[in-house]
């Protein structure tokens, strides 16, 4: 790795993030890497940031549709600048659900085919050419990380475009099928990323899974791609 | 400004005639129509306690770790380190009969802002839910309805609902049981108190604006039965928004960081009135209010609906005069209006004016402690005579197997899965035991402690015989918490009762209480607050006397919390406690079984309950266990199917039982404190010294391994089933 | 072969007055915030459409009322009213 390369997150927050805590505490503590909080009515990225991250929850309660009002406030004008200049962007759950609601990710994420909240662990395989978050897993490798969501259900964008996946729903043995898909996503998408690769959105909460005390360390393997990443590689050039 | 209902008679404002004459009395003169409509609701039972005050000054508050005992917004208990944990239950269960997702979801609400207003971050929300059988489509919808309720609000505001339980029984079908309890974490300095000190001080309403919502809920709903003209309950109901409330939580956590505030109290029963005349009374002052200043949802409110509403997600914040502009501005980046609406005095009174014009002027002291307190009238059931069940008369069970799953697919011993799946039990990042657990266990972040929750509460055995049946509560809840490592601490209680104008309503209030008392005395769990609620009865039709108790525990190392799964092969499968005493009688086996609710409850041997208690909380801590469970409703086999269930490899296990006892009783009997351990073979002699040391018997029952369960009593094999047929029973329940 | 006739019944449901509406408030806040400064309110509702084979007005429309009461509509906290949007009218 490279040495003296600093690798500066940002955590948003709506009102109505509930995880941004979460995530400023694993990054913080876990990661061990700088992290602040960027508050919704910031009109730019602090500059030396190297990765946003956009937190689950309930933006503005999931009025009106999961991540829609969100999606219009000035720090999401911000973000958007900040990843047409090459950083990256994590959206998580509610995350991933405003990056669709802005048009930084294609598609959207409408409600489980069940009709309920789901709050469980699921298993997810690694798919698709790497990108930043998916920099140090292998292709094909099962990772086992929660889900907790309502809308997660993902649907490709109706002009047939095919988005990046990064992550599919699958059995712990890597299978994928009807039975292991836990909301009824297209293709049993459970992460995607943007055609250039520096944004992400996943629906699984990587940030709950970090620390074996609450059951296992796969989230922090997503988490710590992105710093290996930076640090390997750093940020993509026009 | 619309003009006042016409509402002048003291029984339409819920109160009684000689109520009425001692308003007169206190006031010196007959209070005007506003004055009565606050005397209404804070006289209600919901608000005064006056049937129950005089029974609950038994209960034991104190205790070297309480730093908060009941009568502010909730409990407070240290736990060293400088750390704090806040709790406390509540009930909301006649608003969940008429409209059970917004009812639920309010009660949430409100139990949060109980737990905010001492100055904690909300952490974890349990429910303790209570209905009639799920075969009458009306309980199906109120079931749905609630478990709807609260995960959309607790998701929403992003506190994990963590654990609860869920009990089906007919004592229930016109009248379910929503407690809900709340746990919040703070460091000791920033404890808070509910009251209004320092005359001139501003007083704020933050939050949301007020409106129409819940007028009349306490008197009516809460102190009320319901009865057929329910439709006209319609306005009372409120609709809960948990967007505003995430905001108010962290807008106040946010003001708490300043010493610009020096009190809070929730918005709750009885809205601004009770929220303003109990700071005032704790503070030992006044607070004088213009309700001109109070925002509205609706232009025409009258003071009476202002003074009255129980619109939700509200907060009363006393300032500190000179920080108005820091709090303010802190509300308002928080998206949340703050209203200063009035300033805390020094004359005792609480003076409500428009404008210039005073509407109501009351002493405080005479709004809150001024009610009257009742010694209702009890008299002893007339079929009290206990019960006891010829067990000799029921038959035993052609087949072992084929009983026990037909008791786990029974809806109160069935998976929970189906429930808790829709609550977020993992937001936070705390939650180290999820729900499923004997008790949620939470850790401390930064620590390796953490801590131990649970509800519980059992209306079969409290009809049966309430002193025991709450003494047996209080110990179900004491055995959950040291099943997973936990030390018990204290205790919160919700205690749901009929009529407490039926003596034998009364009477068994006062047993229960009297039995409580007595376990937390001698289990050590002071009672830090909680709640009652009365009425819980349709025309003729009254629940089964239950209280509900909620317990916090302390866990030293939360790393050796191992739940109850079987995990490994060749483990030994242990017995710990008070081995050969369980019975049919008073059991889930007689009521899912045999369609009987009888026989006698036992007697809780403390002693007892301490020594096994002990022995499991320490096997635990000092790693010698690979999983424990305590023994409870549906005796062991229920015990053990779920300890499969939980089972990541789907491990079973071979018991070999040697007893002379008929094998219903053996299977599925109940009773004193038992602990199912599982211990690797190279921990039995730690474990052995430490049933020694405890002077807890402790017996090997069995060995791990397989995937089935086998029991073979007298060396005779009596049950098997595999580990999938259990768990397809368990699933089954609740669908 | 007689083509099936239909129509087309759309019942709307609001929340009762009174009753407060978080979300309404919340998109109106927001509405505000990103330059609708003119706002006054929005409460928010949604709406059924619902296609039943017949000619008979009357009677479908007392159906489309039973419907309300028994699933459609929350009578705690709901008020609706029916409009007719198509037919009747042949299908396809």
């Amino acid at each position: 790795m490279c040495g003296g390369v600093i690798v500066q997150f940002c955590v948003v927050t709506y009102p109505g993030s509930n995880c941004d805590r979460d995530c400023y505490y694993v990054i913080g503590e876990v990661l061990a890497e700088p992290v602040r909080y960027l508050r919704h009515w910031a009109e730019h990225v602090p500059r030396g940031t190297s990765c946003v991250v956009l937190p689950g929850g309930f933006s503005y309660g999931d009025y009106l549709r999961p991540g829609a009002i969100a999606a219009r406030m000035p720090v999401t004008g911000a973000i958007e600048d900040f990843a047409a200049g090459g950083g990256l962007v994590l959206g998580i759950c509610n995350g991933f659900q405003i990056l669709c609601e802005a048009g930084l990710l294609p598609g959207s994420l409408i409600v489980n085919d069940h009709l309920a909240f789901s709050c469980l662990p699921v298993h997810v395989r690694v798919e698709g050419d790497p990108s930043p978050f998916t920099h140090s897993l292998k292709q094909g490798e099962v990772l086992r990380m929660p889900i907790a969501h309502r809308d997660g259900n993902y649907r490709p964008p109706s002009d047939g475009a095919q988005p990046q996946v990064a992550l599919r729903y699958c059995s712990p043995a890597g299978e994928l099928g009807e039975d292991y898909n836990p909301n009824g996503s297209q293709y049993s998408t459970a992460a995607i990323t943007n055609e250039r690769g520096n944004v992400m959105g996943m629906m699984p909460h990587p940030e709950r899974c970090a620390e074996s005390i609450l059951g296992g360390e796969d989230g922090m393997r997503v988490l710590q791609s992105a710093v290996d990443w930076w640090k390997e590689v750093g940020s993509y050039g026009i | 400004m619309g003009s006042e209902p016409r509402m002048a008679s003291w029984e339409e404002a819920g109160l009684t005639a000689k109520e009425y004459d001692e308003i007169c009395e206190q006031l010196r003169r007959p209070p005007n129509a506003l004055e009565l409509g606050m005397y209404g609701l804070m006289w209600s039972e919901h608000c005064s306690y006056k049937s129950s005050l005089l029974h609950l000054e038994q209960l034991p508050t104190e205790g070297e770790r309480v730093l908060q005992g009941p009568g502010e917004n909730a409990g407070i208990i240290d736990l060293g380190d400088g750390l704090a944990a806040a709790f406390r239950i509540e009930s909301h269960n006649h608003p969940s009969a008429v409209e059970p997702v917004q009812g639920a979801a309010t009660g949430v609400g409100g139990i949060l802002r109980d737990i905010l207003a001492v100055g904690a971050r909300p952490i974890a929300l349990l429910d303790s839910l209570r209905f009639g059988n799920l075969h009458d489509s009306r309980v199906e919808h109120l079931f749905s309805g609630v478990v709807s309720g609260i995960s959309q609000y607790g998701n929403s505001v992003g506190v994990p609902t963590v654990g609860g339980e869920v009990y089906f029984d007919d004592a229930y079908a016109d009248n379910p049981l929503v407690n809900v309890m709340c746990v919040g974490i703070m460091s000791t300095e920033q404890l808070t108190r509910g009251t209004a000190v320092g005359p001139g001080n501003p007083v704020y309403i933050v939050g949301a604006p007020t409106g129409r919502d819940g007028i009349h809920g306490a008197s009516l709903l809460a102190s009320r039965q319901l009865g057929d003209g329910d439709g006209d309950m319609r306005p009372a109901v409120q609709v809960g928004d948990p967007f505003r409330e995430k905001l108010l939580i962290e807008g106040c956590l946010e003001m708490l960081q300043s010493d610009a505030v020096i009190g809070l109290n929730d918005l709750g029963a009885a809205g601004l009135t009770s929220a303003a005349s109990e700071t005032a009374a704790r503070g030992g002052t006044g607070m004088d209010i213009d309700i001109r200043a109070v925002p509205r949802r609706e232009s025409d409110m009258t003071p009476y609906e202002i003074m009255l509403s129980e619109s939700q997600e509200r907060m009363l914040v006393i300032g500190r005069r000179g920080c108005e502009e820091e709090i303010e501005e802190t509300f308002r980046r928080w998206e949340l209006d703050a209203a200063c609406i009035g300033k805390v005095t020094n004359d005792e009174v609480l003076s409500i004016r428009d404008g210039e014009r005073i509407l109501a002027h009351i002493p405080v002291q005479s709004l809150t402690s001024g009610a009257p307190r009742y010694d209702r009238p009890t008299r002893p059931p007339s079929d009290c005579a206990a019960r006891e069940a010829g067990a000799e008369e029921i038959p035993i069970p052609h087949d072992a197997g084929d009983a026990l799953l037909q008791m786990l697919s029974h809806p109160n011993l069935c998976s929970r899965r189906s429930i808790y799946r829709q609550y977020d039990h993992m937001v936070g990042i705390d939650t180290v035991l999820t729900p499923g657990a004997d008790a949620a266990v939470l850790r401390i972040k930064g620590t390796e402690r953490g801590l131990a929750l649970v509800t519980d509460g059992n209306g079969m055995l409290c009809r049966l015989d309430p002193e025991r049946g709450a003494a047996q509560t209080v110990a179900e809840s004491y055995r959950n918490i040291c099943a997973v490592g936990g030390e018990p601490l204290a205790v919160t209680n919700c205690l749901n009762f009929a009529d407490p104008e039926h003596p034998e309503v009364m009477h068994a209030f006062q047993q229960v209480v009297q039995g409580m008392a007595r376990a937390c005395r001698e289990l050590n769990t002071p009672v830090t607050g909680g709640n009652v609620s009365f009425y819980n009865q349709t025309l003729d039709r009254g629940i089964a006397p239950t209280p509900v108790i909620g317990m916090v525990g302390s866990v030293d190392d939360v790393s050796r919390c191992p739940g109850r799964g079987f995990q490994r092969p060749g483990d030994a499968v242990l017995m710990a406690g008070q081995i050969n005493t369980a019975k049919l009688a008073a059991s889930q086996y007689l009521n899912i079984m045999h369609g009987l609710q009888e026989g006698p409850v036992p007697e809780v041997d403390y002693d007892a309950e301490r020594r096994a208690g002990e022995l499991c909380r320490r096997a635990i801590m000092e790693d010698a266990v690979h999983s424990a469970t305590d023994i409870s409703d549906g005796g062991l086999m229920i015990a053990v199917s779920e300890c499969g269930a939980a089972s990541d490899e789907g491990l079973g296990c071979r018991l070999d039982l040697t007893d002379s006892r008929r094998p219903d009783e053996l299977l599925f009997g109940e009773g004193g404190p038992r602990y199912l351990l599982t211990v690797p073979e190279d921990q039995i002699d730690t474990l052995v010294c430490l049933a020694r040391e405890t002077q807890c018997p402790v017996e090997r029952i069995g060995t791990v391994g397989g995937s089935e369960v086998q029991v073979h009593v007298n060396g005779e094999l009596i049950l098997r089933a595999s580990v999938p047929s259990l768990c397809r029973a368990r699933g089954e329940g609740l669908t | 072969m007689e083509r099936l006739i239909f129509v087309l019944m759309r019942v709307v449901v609001t929340l009762k007055p009174g009753v407060q509406d978080p979300e309404g408030a919340t998109i109106t806040d927001s509405l505000q915030r990103i330059g609708f400064a003119s706002v006054n309110r929005v409460t928010v509702g949604r709406h059924f459409d619902i296609e039943i084979p017949g000619r008979d007005e009357d009677r479908i429309r007392r159906e489309v009322e039973k419907m309300c009461e028994s699933l459609l509509v929350n009578p705690v906290l709901q008020d609706y009213h029916i409009e007719r949007i198509q037919g009747p009218q042949p299908a396809g």
